[in-house]
């Protein structure tokens, strides 16, 4: 009872130093088991899928604001979504209805600060009149988008203003690779990597393995990570293969009777008592 | 090999989990790659995933028979040996288990009210549901029956208890690293260390089961 107490107690501190230590914002994922289905690409390379899928939503007008907002493509994880509280956004009066669209996009431009990955998502939303419709600074509005290589960590989300990418403030959710940016307009918005695409930008086909056209670099030198897509994905294989391996051996190890090892008296091999023959329960 | 029985049982043991942290490291790293190069499923992979670390403590107890199938076999044939073999948990296990699942979810709650999280939690598609709970649940139960069953009753005699928690609970944080990162690491130890806490209290891996599968099937809300 005192080790299982202490270990709780131990357990439960530790774990909320780490909680504060992690940051995150999506703390309860201890172990979940995500459905990420492969990144679907605008304008996809060999091999990888494409048509990413667009969504639209009609927001009811409640009480002379908007409804909630929470709109995501149809992929499992979403590639890209939008969170808006009810009442949320800056509406004129009059308008009836609100129109949420998220679609993928051709780049109007590249970052300077880095390269896009993935496509970049118009995130429109407009009134009866067609007309953009801001969020209110308090509502903490949200966009988020996935990026393609689900072990990226850390990534920043950007919006292009018309002219220029500009980089806002991006967390990461924690999970699939997903990054978190609290908006007050919408628009175009990208995730974009440090360093130079090793492969084609246009299309956001960037951190793909597959892809096979060539681009130029932007920016600085692309880092150990940002190493041709193939052989890190041969080399992931392989690594695959050779632990599979592992595991096939040690299970097979266990199988085999160990030599030398035999049941102690009054025990099974499979770990159950045997009852005396005279039927009496040892005591 | 030793003659002493004792020291005998030691080295068979250090053995024993040597072989179940290699298993279990080249599991993590097959399903890292196949996430990674994106091989198969997801979904499909975590079941499998979970099912193999089944099988693993399966295979070091040298019992046939899983134990959840074992308590569902019809009563013949070695079904019925079986069955002898495994216990129901029992009600207070469950309750703790059931109470530690609720204190994990309460402490996730709280670290993202803390960190002042976005309003709404990612959308996932409704209809994937059930199967992702399945393969949730299922992992959750894996990595209890493998580190929390065998690994720390394989350890426990070497290193002690306390040893083998923090060895087990160690192996449960750096299990984790391909797929969220080396920032998890404090949290799942110390989750780890909990949920040994749960499996000492409730005398079987079936309260950090119940526990860890309560805490993974709360994140599909928040």
């Amino acid at each position: 009872v005192n080790a299982a107490r202490r270990a709780l107690v131990a357990g439960a501190a530790l774990a909320v130093i780490g909680l504060a230590i992690a940051g995150r914002p999506y703390a309860p994922l201890y172990d979940g088991v995500i459905s990420a289905e492969p990144y679907k690409y605008l304008d996809p390379g060999p091999g990888q899928p494409g048509q990413p899928p667009t969504a639209t939503a009609t927001i009811k007008i409640v009480d002379g604001g908007s409804d909630l907002i929470a709109v995501a493509t149809g992929e499992s994880v979403p590639q890209a979504q939008i969170f808006v509280i009810p009442g949320g956004l800056a509406i004129v009066p009059g308008t009836t209805r609100i129109d949420v669209s998220i679609a993928a996009v051709e780049p109007r431009g590249q970052p300077t600060d880095g390269h896009i990955a993935g496509n970049v998502y118009a995130i429109n939303v407009t009134n009866d009149a067609g007309l953009p419709i801001a969020a209110k600074a308090d509502a903490q509005a949200t966009v988020e988008l996935r990026a393609p290589d689900q072990s990226t960590q850390t990534a920043t989300i950007e919006r292009f203003d018309g002219t220029s990418w500009q980089p806002l403030p991006t967390t990461a959710a924690g999970l699939a690779a997903l990054f978190t940016a609290v908006v007050t307009q919408f628009g175009e918005f990208a995730i974009v990597l440090p360093g130079g695409a090793a492969t084609p930008a246009a299309s956001g086909a960037v951190e793909s393995p597959g892809a096979s056209q060539a681009v130029p670099s932007i920016g600085p030198a692309p880092s150990a990570a940002a190493s041709p897509p193939e052989d890190r994905g041969t080399l992931t294989l392989i690594l695959g293969g050779a632990a599979g391996l592992v595991v096939l051996l040690v299970a097979a190890l266990a199988l085999l009777p160990s030599r030398g090892t035999r049941p102690p008296p009054g025990r099974s091999a499979g770990g159950t008592r045997r009852r005396p023959k005279d039927g009496r329960r040892r005591p | 090999v030793p003659k002493d029985p004792a020291r005998r049982r030691t080295r068979r043991d250090l053995v024993r989990a040597g072989g179940l942290g290699l298993a279990l490291a080249g599991l993590v790293a097959a399903r890292a790659a196949a996430i990674r190069v994106g091989v198969g499923d997801p979904i499909a992979s975590g079941l499998l995933f979970g099912l193999a670390l089944l099988a693993l403590a399966a295979l070091d107890r040298r019992q046939p028979w899983p134990a959840l199938w074992a308590r569902l076999a019809v009563r013949t044939g070695p079904a019925v040996r079986a069955r002898a073999a495994v216990r129901a948990p029992s009600r207070r296990a469950v309750g703790i288990g059931v109470a530690g699942g609720l204190a994990l979810v309460a402490l996730a709650l709280l670290g993202r009210a803390v960190a002042g999280a976005p309003v709404l939690p990612p959308v996932f598609r409704a209809d994937l549901f059930p199967t992702w709970a399945l393969a949730t649940v299922v992992v959750a139960t894996g990595e209890e029956a493998a580190l929390r069953g065998r690994l720390l009753r394989r350890l426990a005699g070497p290193l002690g208890l306390a040893g083998a928690v923090l060895v087990t609970s160690a192996a449960f944080a750096l299990m984790h690293v391909p797929f969220y990162g080396w920032r998890v690491v404090p949290l799942d130890l110390g989750v780890g260390v909990f949920l040994a806490g749960l499996r000492i209290a409730g005398r079987g891996i079936a309260a950090p089961a119940i526990a860890h599968a309560i805490a993974d099937l709360a994140t599909w809300w928040l």
